[in-house]
């Protein structure tokens, strides 16, 4: 419990310095929304479908890129788009969470060709569809609506019986010897996760932004993991630092550092830490 | 840019990209045994954990010689033969290398080394030097390569054979996605970068799979 509140506490220091900064840049309020709902939603995605699971799926991004075409695919409604990229994300989410299964290693590979293959088709297809508002642009209390939403999905989620039955079937025997289908579970939370994600390749693509590609997969399994044993607070508080952070730099002019090279200093600094005070090694029960 | 001006080193440049990517996937091959001797215990979260910091470490060792090299004068064409002959004398020192002492052992399983009295600590600080003698070479490599096939060689397609494949096969299957990811960076220079490596390295994949689903459904 008192990790938890440390976490909730770090979050709202960082979105807080972070937003605060932003703002004193001279970014608008209605984009800070929008960030802050997008890392707030990627972070509850990353919660429910990589700590929940104990998986390092780093194919989260195909999800997102999936909600990204579904919104911008047709020129309708922002909510009708929005409850389209939801359910592609979920059942993209879904496939990703059952072909994703094995061993650790095996599940890093073959999420990551995943995303390799699905960076490729966006890279590939994408570029000409960028460049602006490719449909109404979200309000800021829709975003913040969906973001409270999503909180409230990942904290009742942590605590259900879902997040118990995972917990078991991420032991060595797969759940089995306690009757679980550790596939379909799986499948089950990285299809919530993927519906979550989904809403935030939705907004992303509203506001005219590219799909992130497989660093963000790989920073997300990286806060999920780091984030301290599947905490909902802790994921978020990492979530929001990667996120938030290459876009307030992008504001400050007197900053030249290449921000993916930070993002992945930052990653391998957080990844260190959480070696160093042996938060991974807690992880046994993972087959 | 215009594909015809390379026809002519076509061969010499495949092999090249080969080796690279051969290269890379032994890199990773030797990082993941050096790690493991190293750190014998601990969960897999964990051992996946030292190998991303690693491969992150690597990685922006690689940007920094990249613009260093660039810097400097670009190495001359003699270099494309150091990559075939470096592979050539990693494999016979393996071979080599298991012949004698506790080699087989610690390579093979560290923790059982380790309880037999395997200084496999030691071990891992050789396997570490080896590491950084590659990472500089594949550096020196990637300089001699032409821009856009620089470029389309991806460098986590390799990563994802070993992690999926055994390790001959990773280091073949790895260093024909690199190869495919050259070529088709220097034919169709607006393919997205490590789509045809990514492609290449899921055929196997694949296959591997449905053996396995084969096998599992054997009485």
């Amino acid at each position: 419990m008192r990790a938890e509140i440390v976490a909730w506490a770090l979050g709202l220091v960082i979105i807080g310095v972070l937003g605060g900064t932003f703002l004193a840049l001279g970014g608008p309020p209605a984009e800070l929304v929008l960030l802050i709902g997008i890392a707030v939603l990627l972070g509850v995605a990353a919660h429910l479908g990589i700590g929940l699971t104990q998986r390092p799926i780093l194919a989260l991004p195909l999800p997102l890129s999936s909600g990204w075409w579904a919104a911008t695919a047709f020129e309708a409604a922002p909510v009708l788009a929005l409850a389209l990229a939801a359910g592609v994300g979920a059942a993209v989410g879904a496939l990703v969470g059952y072909v994703a299964r094995g061993s650790a290693a095996r599940v890093v590979a073959t999420t990551l060709l995943l995303a390799l293959l699905a960076e490729g088709v966006t890279l590939g297809f994408a570029a000409n569809r960028l460049g602006g508002p490719l449909g109404a642009a979200p309000s800021p209390a829709l975003v913040a609506g969906l973001a409270v939403l999503a909180l409230g999905l990942g904290w009742w989620l942590q605590g259900s019986l879902l997040a118990a039955l995972l917990d078991r079937a991420a032991a060595l025997d797969g759940g089995e010897t306690a009757g679980l289908d550790g596939p379909v579970l799986q499948a089950l939370a990285t299809g919530l996760a993927g519906a979550v994600a989904g809403l935030a390749g939705a907004l992303i693509g509203q506001t005219g932004g590219a799909p992130p590609g497989l660093q963000l997969g790989f920073l997300l399994v990286i806060a999920a993991f780091a984030g301290g044993r599947g905490l909902l607070a802790g994921t978020l508080a990492l979530t929001a630092a990667f996120w938030l952070l290459p876009e307030v730099l992008a504001r400050a002019s007197a900053v030249t550092i290449d921000v993916d090279v930070l993002a992945l200093a930052l990653a391998g600094l957080a990844l260190l830490v959480a070696l160093w005070t042996r938060g991974l090694d807690r992880r046994v029960s993972d087959g | 840019m215009d594909a015809t001006l390379f026809l002519p080193a076509l061969p010499a440049l495949v092999l090249h990209t080969a080796t690279l990517g051969a290269l890379q996937a032994i890199l990773y091959l030797v990082l993941r045994r050096a790690l493991a001797c190293g750190w014998p215990t601990g969960g897999p979260i964990a051992v996946l954990a030292r190998l991303a910091v690693t491969v992150l470490t690597v990685h922006l060792v690689w940007l920094g010689l990249a613009i260093a090299l660039e810097r400097g004068t670009p190495p001359p064409p003699a270099v494309l033969w150091i990559g075939p002959v470096a592979l050539v004398a990693l494999v016979v020192g393996r071979g080599l290398l298991l012949r004698g002492s506790g080699w087989a052992l610690a390579l093979a399983d560290p923790l059982v080394a380790r309880r037999t009295g395997i200084a496999t600590a030691s071990h891992a600080r050789q396997l570490g030097l080896v590491a950084l003698l590659l990472v500089l070479l594949i550096a020196v490599l990637q300089a001699a390569l032409p821009p856009a096939v620089a470029l389309a060689a991806a460098a986590l397609t390799p990563l994802v054979a070993v992690l999926l494949l055994g390790p001959v096969t990773a280091v073949v299957v790895a260093g024909s996605a690199v190869a495919a990811d050259g070529l088709v960076g220097l034919a169709l220079p607006e393919t997205p970068p490590g789509l045809a490596g990514a492609l290449v390295v899921s055929l196997p994949a694949l296959l591997v799979g449905a053996v396995a689903l084969w096998r599992d459904g054997q009485p």
